[in-house]
C-alpha cells in the first residue's frame, strides 16, 4: 500500500481523503473547530484503524484549505484552488474544463486547461452571500436540515424570490417571507436561485457542462437551480466534499 | 461701553454652556484617539521598513520624513513656505512650485485613520478619502487649509460636502474641471483655461508675481524629479527595489522641498543599484524578491497601507512594477515644451496632466494598456495583479475591460479586491496562492 493522505483544513468542516494508486480508498469530515491541528490528526487517526493501516506507518500528507498552515507537519502545503482543480480533474477523468466550488465561507469559479491544470479563477471577496454558511444560515432559520432542501424545493408552491446579495439581508427577506406564511419549499427554491445567481454572475459565459463542487453540491435542488440559470448541464462528482482534500493527495509526489 | 472680555464680571458669565464643553472634550479624545492609531500604524510600518534586509543609510532620509510632524502647520514651519492641499495629482506640480507653494496631497492610506472618521459617511464609500476623514480628526488643520479639487472621480468631486462632516472650520475649495474626453480640442482648450485659472488662483494665495520664468524654474526642478524616479524604476525592473520602498519613498515626495527629495531619490538608486546581479531573462533575484515577478495596477496604495505588498512578499511575488498614481505615476511623463512663454507653458503642463494621465476616470483609456505592456516587455513580468479598493468604481469598472485586454495579450490577471482591514488576508492569500500557481 502506497499510501497518501489529502487534509482539507476548511472554514466549515475538515476534510480528510486517503489516497492509493490514485484511488481514495477512505475520506473522513470533522467540523472546524479551535485547535484544528488535532481535529485533523484525530480524524486521521480513526481512518488508519478503519483501514488497518499497520502502526507505525505514518504516510505522506499534504494540507490545504483556509487552515492548511494550522497542520505544522505537513509534507506539501498547496492553494485549495491548485488542489480542487487537480482533484476534479481525476474524478471527472480528464472532463472538467470549468467548476464552480462552494465552500464553508467562499464560492470560486474555477476554469481548467486541457492537461487539468488551474487555467484560471475568480472568487468573491469576504463575503457570505452564496456560500456555504449561507446555506447553514438559512436552514437554522427554517429550522429545516439541510438534507432535506432538495426534496422540499420539489414541492408545489408560489415562486418568490430572495433579491439580497447580501447574507445578512437575505436572511431578513427569508423571516419576512416566513412571516407572511409562506412555505419552506418556495423559500428553499428562491435560496438556491440566489446562490445559483451569484455562481453565474461569477463564471460569466459557460461553454459545456459545468461541474459544481463542495459540500452543497450534495444539494441536488442547487444543481438544478444552476442548470436552470446557466441554461447547460451541471455535474457533479461522487463525494463532491471531498475534491480539494483529493486533489491535495494527488498532488504528492509518488 | 466695554466689550465683554474685558469685563471681569461679564469673563465670570462667559463660561461655556455645558453641551459645548462636553463636545469640546469629546473632541480632544477623538483626536487623541485617532493619533494613537494613526501613529501606532505609520510607526509599524517604518519599523517594518527599517528592519529589512538590506536597508541603508541613503534610504533613512525617507524613514525620517515619514517619521516626522506631518501637520501643515509642522510642514510650513520646517519648509518655510505655505502649505495647499490637493486631492488627486491632476492638476500640474509645477504650478505650486512655481509660487514656492508646498503641495500636500491629500488622501489617507491609514486604517486606523479610517476607523476615526466621522459617523455618517457612507458604507461603501472610498477607502482612501474615508482615511482622509479620520485624518482630519487627528489633524483639523488639514481641513482649514486651501484644497485644490480636480474634479476627477465622484467621490472627489463630492468631497467638499463630505469634509464639512469633519470637527473643524473647513478653508476655500477651488474646484478644477476636468474634461473627461481625452480626444476632443474643445476639452483641451478647457482643460487649458481651468489650468490657467488655477494658476492665478494659487498666485492668489500665495500673495507673489511669477511668470514664464518661475514656471521654467519649476519644470526643470520637477523634470529633475522625474528622471530621479525614473532611475527608481529602471532599478524596479530588474527586482532591486522592494515595492514597500518604493510607495513609501513616492509618498514622500509631498514632505519636503522636490530638490531635497530628488537628491534623496538619487542616493537611493545608487543604494539600491549596488544590489544583487540580475539574471533578467530568468526570474528577479534582487532584494524585491526572487519570485514571480508582477506587475500592479489598480487604485492606489497609500502609505502605512502596505497589506497587499506584505502579502505579495510574503508568498514569494515580486512586483517588478505598477502604474499607480500612488507610485510610479506620480510624477507623470516628461513635459514637452514648443513654446517657453507663459501661456506655452501652461499649455505643455496642461497636456502632461491631461493626455498623460491614466486614471479610469476618463471616457477613453484605451492607452492604459500601452505602459502595461511595455513594462511586460521590458521585465520578467508573469501577470497583472489588479488592487481594487471597495468602493473604488471606476477602477471596478477598469478591471473589467483591461482584464480582458491583458488575456487577449496572454497576460495573466488576477482582480484583488479588498479594504484597508486585515480580516480578508486569507482571502487574498487563497486568491494569489492560486494565481502563483497558474504563472
Amino acid at each position: 500500500m502506497n499510501l497518501k493522505v489529502g487534509l482539507d483544513l476548511g472554514s466549515s468542516a475538515i476534510k480528510a481523503v486517503f489516497v492509493d494508486s490514485g484511488e481514495m480508498v477512505w475520506t473522513g469530515v470533522a467540523v472546524t473547530a479551535p485547535r484544528q491541528e488535532s481535529i485533523a490528526l484525530a480524524l486521521m487517526e480513526s481512518g488508519f484503524r478503519e483501514i488497518g493501516l499497520p502502526a507505525g506507518a505514518k504516510p505522506a500528507v499534504a494540507s490545504t484549505g483556509y487552515g492548511k498552515n494550522l497542520y505544522l507537519t505537513a509534507d506539501l502545503l498547496l492553494d485549495e484552488l491548485t488542489a480542487n482543480a487537480t482533484g476534479l480533474f481525476r474524478l471527472s477523468q480528464g472532463q472538467a474544463r470549468a467548476a464552480v466550488n462552494i465552500g464553508g465561507q467562499d464560492i470560486k469559479v474555477l476554469k481548467l486547461s486541457p492537461d487539468g491544470k488551474l487555467a484560471d479563477f475568480k472568487m468573491n471577496d469576504k463575503c457570505a452571500a452564496g456560500t456555504g454558511r449561507f446555506f447553514e444560515l438559512a436552514a437554522r432559520l427554517l429550522d429545516t436540515p439541510l438534507e432535506q432542501f432538495h426534496e422540499l424545493a420539489r414541492q408545489p408552491g408560489p415562486e418568490v424570490e430572495i433579491n439580497s446579495t447580501c447574507a445578512v439581508f437575505a436572511e431578513s427577506e427569508i423571516v419576512s417571507l416566513l412571516s407572511k406564511g409562506t412555505a419552506l419549499g418556495p423559500i428553499i427554491r428562491a435560496l438556491h436561485a440566489s446562490v445559483a445567481k451569484r455562481a453565474a454572475g461569477l463564471l460569466g459565459r459557460a461553454e459545456g457542462p459545468l461541474w459544481l463542487d463542495g459540500g452543497p453540491a450534495m444539494n441536488g435542488g442547487l444543481v438544478e437551480a444552476l442548470e436552470d440559470e446557466l441554461m447547460t448541464e451541471v455535474k457533479v462528482v461522487p463525494k463532491p466534499q471531498f475534491t480539494v482534500a483529493y486533489g491535495a493527495a494527488l498532488a504528492l509526489a509518488d | 461701553m466695554e466689550s465683554p472680555p474685558n469685563n471681569p464680571d461679564c469673563q465670570a458669565k462667559l463660561i461655556p454652556a455645558p453641551g459645548r464643553e462636553a463636545s469640546a472634550l469629546r473632541a480632544e479624545r477623538l483626536r487623541a484617539r485617532a493619533r494613537e492609531r494613526i501613529d501606532l500604524e505609520i510607526n509599524n510600518e517604518l519599523a517594518l521598513l527599517a528592519g529589512r534586509e538590506g536597508h541603508g543609510p541613503a534610504l533613512e532620509y525617507f524613514l525620517n520624513l515619514l517619521g516626522q510632524d506631518l501637520s501643515p502647520a509642522a510642514l510650513a514651519e520646517r519648509l518655510g513656505r505655505k502649505v495647499v492641499g490637493l486631492m488627486c495629482l491632476q492638476v500640474p506640480l509645477e504650478l505650486f512650485l512655481a509660487l514656492d507653494l508646498q503641495p500636500l496631497r491629500l488622501y489617507g492610506g491609514a486604517l486606523g485613520a479610517a476607523k476615526s472618521a466621522p459617523p455618517g459617511l457612507p458604507a461603501l464609500m472610498c477607502p482612501l478619502l474615508r482615511s482622509l476623514m479620520g485624518e482630519m480628526v487627528k489633524e483639523p488643520s488639514l481641513g482649514r487649509l486651501d484644497w485644490v479639487i480636480p474634479t476627477t472621480c465622484d467621490w472627489v468631486s463630492g468631497f467638499e460636502s463630505l469634509r464639512e462632516l469633519s470637527f473643524t472650520d473647513v478653508g476655500s475649495a477651488r474646484f478644477v474641471e476636468l474634461p473627461r474626453r481625452k480626444e476632443n480640442p474643445q476639452a483641451s482648450e478647457r482643460w487649458l483655461s481651468e489650468v490657467a485659472g488655477l494658476w492665478e488662483h494659487l498666485k492668489k494665495i500665495s500673495g507673489r508675481k511669477a511668470g514664464r520664468r518661475e514656471l521654467l524654474a519649476a519644470v526643470a526642478t520637477m523634470e529633475a524629479a522625474r528622471s530621479a524616479l525614473g532611475k527608481l524604476i529602471s532599478l524596479r525592473r530588474k527586482g532591486l527595489v522592494p515595492a514597500a520602498y518604493f510607495f513609501a519613498i513616492a509618498y514622500s515626495f509631498f514632505f519636503d522641498s522636490a530638490q531635497a527629495w530628488t537628491k534623496a531619490v538619487q542616493g537611493a538608486a545608487d543604494h539600491f543599484a549596488a544590489g544583487q546581479a540580475v539574471d533578467q531573462k530568468t526570474a528577479p533575484a534582487g532584494p524585491a524578491g526572487t519570485g514571480p515577478g508582477l506587475f500592479l495596477t489598480g487604485s492606489p496604495i497609500v502609505f502605512p497601507n502596505f497589506k497587499l505588498l506584505h502579502l505579495l512578499e510574503e508568498l514569494n511575488l515580486t512586483v517588478l512594477g505598477e502604474d499607480m498614481c500612488s507610485g510610479e505615476r506620480l510624477l507623470f511623463r516628461h513635459v514637452a515644451i514648443k513654446d517657453t512663454s507663459e501661456v506655452g507653458l501652461l499649455r505643455a503642463l496642461a497636456e502632461t496632466t491631461h493626455d498623460g494621465c491614466l486614471c479610469p476616470v476618463f471616457v477613453e483609456n484605451r492607452r492604459r494598456l500601452g505602459p502595461i505592456m511595455e513594462a511586460v516587455g521590458e521585465a520578467p513580468i508573469k501577470g497583472v495583479a489588479f488592487h481594487l479598493l471597495k468602493g473604488c468604481h471606476p477602477y471596478e469598472m477598469d478591471s473589467l475591460t483591461l482584464e480582458a485586454e491583458l488575456l487577449d495579450n496572454g497576460v495573466r490577471f488576477v482582480r484583488l479586491e479588498t479594504d484597508y482591514t486585515p480580516e480578508d488576508r486569507g482571502n487574498l492569500m487563497t486568491r494569489l496562492e492560486a494565481f502563483k500557481s497558474t504563472l
